[in-house]
């Protein structure tokens, strides 16, 4: 018999007001899909950094390189000395990228598909088989078994994904940009799913590791070495007695890791990015949880007649709350599965914008799409129900404890006074919030840093100020009155708020926190584009840059040879050039950058934007008293190494340690790793890499750039060449693309404020529909009812726009200079987005007044009796 | 590259003799008279195509245990069209090394194949016996003693020292050792009969002292098999009287032995005497089916004929047990090469290694 009532009690609900649960089901939907998008997203994004030979029959067990991360290949017989008689097989790696060919003019050049290329020893290659038993013999598994041409400058193998961007076949020519230079190749085959290429969807290029030595200009250096240990009984010992062998190499010269801790680092490196989008993307279902709440209370109100019936029957009250429970558990279990379908759709949309985010401040990948993940969709669901079932507690904890005589007689809920003192509890949160917002940073793996009391102090700030604005209601009566004698629906409204309702400021409450989101996330990003922009400025002063094609981020492995940098150096039009040389390093096992600017300037404040300056002025090619040679660090650099103006450090290069002293602090936001800046000759020779990765020219005064521009573009079709306009465009543009996710949760946070607006109206006037009955009966038309709802609804509406706000600027503090600073060390200008506030003001003004004014117009046709 | 040593041999095959001394893709042509020089030429001679160092020997611990051991490598020189310039992963010389071991007593066979380029990890010195593959390393020091080190994966490890017991000899008539009827079909073969080995044995974690004799081959060549030749059989023998034996037989299309196959004695002294086939016989008396490769091995022989000394002779080539195959992982091709004892009426008088090729598909049906 119950569950008889169970069906009718809920199913009947769902079957009579389709749009009510469709809403319900869409708002839980949208939750879990946006986090579930941004996970997935994240997970393609971080997973296309995984090493192409960890696909080689389960991978190498150890990888070993150099601290610098470029291996000296004259160091290779040391390290097979070192192993003696161990049973290992070594694979040399190197890894670049090429770019495929655009016309060298046009503006989307920067968005030149990249695609791994991998050197390896392809003769070395088959004797993995003497490591992996199990898989027989590992050959270039092609559909022809094409003969290897040892060396060959022009023979490449494509997995087939990169046949397919291609479109090409075996034997077809192609060409592609590698280092700066276009190269003619030819498919030599493509490779079938296998030992080789593991069923990768990744687009990868295979050559002969001489042939991409010599592409790249690194003939005497690779990356890495891969050590496979033979498989059987004996491989733990083996790879112990490995271990061991490597523990007494000289740490200066070498570093290894097992894979698995690869994997683990690669991971580590992007957990505070990921945690941080995680949170953020949360937090849409966090403020979907309130909409939930809402409309199930909404809910409850309507069926009060039911459960008065129900209660009436003889179920309990623990029933009836089981019941609503369930009906939570429906809708959310209902709306995560859409969601995690349009999340996944979602997700393969917003992974390119999280790739480049991930480019531009970790590392390359070459993710191309987010693939369904079981583990993410289980997380995203579970939230997605468990915040259902929470937002369902406190309506199913109201509909059990109705009175069946209360509930029929439909008497308004929620206006019981509690002794809940909120006002109390407010400013109890905001001084947790005062105080949180001191914790310092949690540290994680890899020099990574989690802003834990940052997170913290937002929630607290959010929740206490929300549940003030709800408080700070009771004044709206007070600033009514003197206008009550305008008209009789102002005096309705002003009644109204008199008697405030629970309702009345979860719905402040919930605004409160949805614009204070909203808003809080417009100032960090205005805060940080008006702090890039003016480092832009500060920096981009060339008339022309010119970087290889597809080089999106300072560890790009393709870089400009010497030959071409000196020969754009040497052109007559150029009257000055800045030459980047970057180097990937690894200083106390977390990568950052040394970088060797090349250019006439002086280390001043025309070049850098001090955070701290240096003491007068640095000769950078000379060591002090002490050898120590100067180096300027990054604020990232400064904060994940603690080290500070006249702190030394030791430098891991392929010519042996170095000393350098910090000699001043300079602001960037290029990366997130931090950077070390020495003199470039130092950093060329240090590192024995005399490559470029960027070069900006000035021009002799009256020379056209676009003229210049031209004639390189097609003396260097390898080179993309960017005018001083487009690439401020182009650096705006992947800023805002960085951003795209926080724009999306700032959207969610206005719908949902107004969204919540008109169901907390739309309860209330169902609440209020023989009042409502009663002011058309003495002669209210429905124009005046439903602008009494509007003026009821705008000042909510007001004080939750005051109250959000207010504590937006809170929450932009925060996430300027706590949450930002401690993940990615970067000072940045706090500036309010006055404009963007307006817009935002006024936009949820008017929405609220539309919606309002439509609630109103909705519910002036009710009648007494009606259900809906 | 799926089957190196067929791609390899297929060269050889297929190369077409010049009346100059030179290939015509310009690799040296062995001629006769050689003027050597040592210890430089036990180095390597990279103006010629391919190059072998091929060590089989006996070993005997204190407990009796008995094991064979077989060490070769290879040089093979190739020319691609375009060569990048890397001196650590060169691309003109492809290093092929084969290990093997049989534990006689337990008849465990274990060997292992290895393939690299000529580089930072596989080389072979132009001056003396000096090479590496891998960890796999073979030297020889002034005194023209050698040094052989060697793991076969997690198994096997051989450290071992080899002191010539007899002076090199040169095969071949005027030093010229002649396969087919093509010019370029020969070879400079230089051989050590009689090396005394000492030295240590790891097998599975258990240090064996060992000593025992071993046979080491050298030879140098641009082009070896004729077009018609499918397979051969090889075998050396060290006597017990201290007199060797070495024999090679090249298989025609039919399982003829070519004309160009040699049976030659090696005296006490050093001597040699060459043999035609037409002065020996070659029957076989078992076989033993690999199910690995599916080859079907004559791994039980009777070699007779007439001594240089003019007695007859009637040898028994006993493998100690039959798996002693070389499965052919990387080179591509399997072939067996096993530890022997000789024996004649009955009595055991000496140790062999036999090496018995192209008894799967033949070479010549691979190679087109």
């Amino acid at each position: 018999m119950k569950l008889t009532y169970l069906r009718l009690f809920t199913l009947r609900h769902a079957r009579r007001s389709p749009t009510t649960t469709l809403a319900l089901i869409a708002i839980i939907a949208l939750g879990v899909a946006v986090l579930y998008s941004v996970r997935l997203a994240n997970r393609a994004a971080v997973s296309g950094f995984q090493l192409f030979t960890q696909s080689l029959s389960g991978g190498g067990d150890l990888i070993v390189s150099t601290p610098s991360g470029s291996l000296p290949v004259a160091q290779l017989p040391e390290l097979r000395r070192s192993l003696g008689k161990l049973p290992v097989v070594m694979l040399p790696v190197i890894e670049a990228t090429a770019a495929l060919p655009g016309s060298g003019l046009a503006d989307d050049d920067f968005d030149a598909k990249q695609i791994t290329l991998v050197g390896l020893d392809l003769m070395a290659l088959r004797n993995l088989s003497n490591a992996r038993a199990s898989s027989g013999v590992i050959t270039l598994q092609t559909e022809d078994q094409a003969d290897i041409q040892l060396g060959a400058l022009d023979q490449v193998y494509l997995t087939q994904a990169a046949a397919d961007l291609l479109k090409t076949k075996t034997g077809d020519p192609f060409e592609v940009i590698i280092g700066d230079q276009v190269r003619a190749l030819n498919v030599a085959a493509i490779l079938v799913p296998g030992e080789l290429d593991a069923g990768k969807e990744e687009a990868v290029f295979l050559m002969d590791i001489p042939a991409v030595q010599y592409f790249t200009d690194r003939t005497d250096t690779i990356d890495r070495v891969d050590l496979f240990i033979p498989e059987g009984e004996k491989s733990d010992q083996i790879l112990a007695d490995v271990l061991k062998r490597l523990d007494q190499l000289d740490t200066e010269k070498w570093v290894w890791m097992r894979s698995d801790e690869q994997r683990q680092a690669t991971q580590d490196m992007t957990a505070a990015f990921r945690m941080n989008l995680t949170i953020l993307s949360g937090l849409s279902l966090i403020v979907g949880l309130y909409l939930i709440l809402q409309a199930l209370e909404a809910a409850v109100v309507r069926r009060r007649s039911e459960i008065g019936t129900l209660r009436a029957l003889g179920c309990t009250p623990q029933w009836i709350q089981s019941v609503w429970l369930i009906e939570s558990v429906t809708l959310g279990t209902v709306g995560s599965a859409l969601g995690l379908l349009v999340g996944w759709l979602l997700a393969q949309g917003s992974v390119q914008a999280i790739a480049r985010t991930v480019n531009a401040l970790y590392m390359n990948t070459t993710a191309t799409a987010a693939r369904w993940n079981a583990q993410e969709a289980a997380l995203a669901g579970a939230m997605g129900i468990v915040v259902s079932l929470l937002a369902g507690w406190v309506p199913a904890r109201d509909a059990a404890s109705t009175p069946p005589i209360q509930a029929i007689r439909q008497e308004r809920l929620g206006t019981s006074k509690t002794r809940f003192n909120h006002a109390l509890w407010s400013a109890v949160l905001i001084l947790l919030a005062w105080g949180t917002h001191f914790m310092p940073p949690v540290e994680l793996a890899v020099g990574n840093r989690f802003p834990l009391g940052g997170y913290l102090s937002a929630i607290f700030a959010l929740t206490g100020a929300a549940m003030f604005s709800g408080t700070l209601l009771k004044s709206a009566p007070r600033i009514l009155a003197p206008f009550a004698d305008i008209s009789a629906h102002v005096r309705i409204a002003a009644g109204q708020l008199k008697r405030l309702t629970g309702r009345h400021r979860l719905t402040v409450a919930g605004m409160v926190a949805a614009i204070g989101m909203a808003a809080g996330m417009d100032i960090l990003i205005h805060s940080f584009e008006n702090t890039v922009t003016n480092w832009i400025g500060h920096t981009l002063k060339a008339d022309l840059f010119v970087a290889v094609k597809g080089v999106e981020n300072a560890s790009n492995r393709n870089k400009m040879s010497e030959k071409t940098w000196k020969s754009l150096q040497n052109d007559p039009d150029v009257a000055s050039a800045d030459i980047g040389h970057i180097i990937p390093l690894a200083l106390e096992n977390a990568p950052t950058f040394v970088v060797g600017m090349r250019s006439t300037r002086e280390w001043d404040g025309n070049q850098f934007i001090w955070i701290e300056s240096p003491n007068g002025q640095v000769d950078r090619s000379k060591p002090d008293a002490n050898g120590l040679y100067p180096a300027l660090a990054s604020e990232s650099f400064s904060q994940r190494y603690s080290v500070q103006t006249g702190d030394t450090l030791t430098l891991p290069t392929p010519s042996g340690a170095k000393d350098v002293k910090i000699a001043g602090i300079f602001a960037d936001y290029g990366n997130e790793r931090g950077s070390l800046v020495i003199d470039s000759e130092l950093v060329c020779d240090w590192f024995k890499d005399r490559r470029a990765l960027n070069f900006a020219a000035t021009l002799k005064p009256g020379v056209d750039p676009d003229t210049v521009r031209n004639r390189w573009a097609k003396a260097y079709p390898g080179l993309t060449i960017r005018t001083n306009r487009v690439l401020r465009a182009e650096v705006i543009t992947i800023f805002n693309q960085t951003f795209a996710v926080t724009h999306a949760l700032k959207a969610i946070g206005i719908l949902v404020a107004i969204a919540g607006l008109a169901l907390a109206l739309f309860s209330l006037v169902m609440e209020r529909r023989n009042e409502l009955a009663v002011l058309r009966e003495i002669g209210f038309s429905r124009r005046d009812i439903a602008k009494s709802l509007t003026t009821e609804g705008l000042f909510m509406s007001l004080y939750g726009l005051l109250g959000g706000l207010a504590i937006s600027v809170w929450l932009g503090y925060v996430l300027v200079f706590v949450i930002n600073k401690q993940s990615f060390g970067w000072t940045l200008a706090f500036a309010l987005p006055t404009a963007n506030l307006l817009l935002l003001s006024a936009g949820i003004l008017i929405a609220s007044a539309v919606t309002c004014y439509a609630v109103g117009v909705w519910s002036s046709q009710l009648k007494a009796e009606q259900e809906e | 590259m799926r089957n190196l040593l067929v791609f390899i041999l297929s060269i050889l095959a297929l190369n077409s003799y010049t009346e100059k001394l030179y290939t015509d893709d310009g690799y040296r042509i062995p001629t006769e008279f050689p003027s050597f020089e040592f210890p430089r030429d036990h180095g390597s001679h990279p103006e010629f195509r391919i190059e072998w160092w091929y060590i089989t020997g006996h070993l005997h611990a204190d407990n009796k245990d008995r094991y064979g051991f077989q060490a070769t490598f290879f040089r093979y020189a190739i020319k691609p069209d375009a060569t990048a310039g890397s001196a650590a992963f060169g691309s003109d010389h492809i290093f092929m090394a084969h290990m093997a071991f049989s534990d006689i007593n337990r008849e465990d066979f274990y060997h292992e194949e290895r393939l690299n380029r000529d580089g930072w990890d596989a080389y072979c010195s132009t001056e003396k016996m000096d090479m590496q593959n891998g960890n796999w390393t073979l030297t020889q020091d002034e005194s023209y003693e050698m040094d052989l080190y060697a793991t076969i994966k997690e198994n096997v490890e051989m450290n071992l020292r080899l002191k010539p017991a007899k002076p090199h000899v040169t095969f071949g008539e005027n030093g010229l050792s002649t396969k087919g009827a093509e010019r370029s079909a020969c070879s400079w073969y230089i051989t050590y009969p009689r090396l005394q080995i000492t030295g240590d044995v790891v097998l599975n974690e258990k240090t064996v002292p060992v000593s025992g004799e071993a046979w080491m081959d050298h030879e140098i060549s641009s082009s070896q098999l004729s077009k018609t030749q499918v397979g051969w059989d090889w075998l050396s023998v060290r006597f017990h009287d201290q007199t060797e034996l070495m024999l090679y037989i090249l298989r025609d299309q039919d399982g003829n032995p070519d004309p160009h196959s040699k049976l030659v004695w090696i005296s006490k002294e050093g001597d040699l005497t060459h043999m035609g086939p037409e002065d020996f016989s070659w029957e076989i008396v078992r076989r033993w089916k690999s199910v690995k490769s599916d080859s079907n091995y004559p791994v039980e022989t009777v070699l007779s004929g007439t001594r240089p000394c003019g007695k007859p002779f009637r040898f028994t080539i006993l493998p100690l047990f039959d798996e002693q195959e070389l499965t052919g992982e990387l080179g591509g091709i399997a072939y067996w090469e096993g530890a022997c004892d000789i024996a004649e009426d009955g009595d055991i008088i000496g140790e062999a290694y036999m090496e018995l090729t192209g008894y799967n598909e033949s070479l010549e049906s691979q190679l087109n």
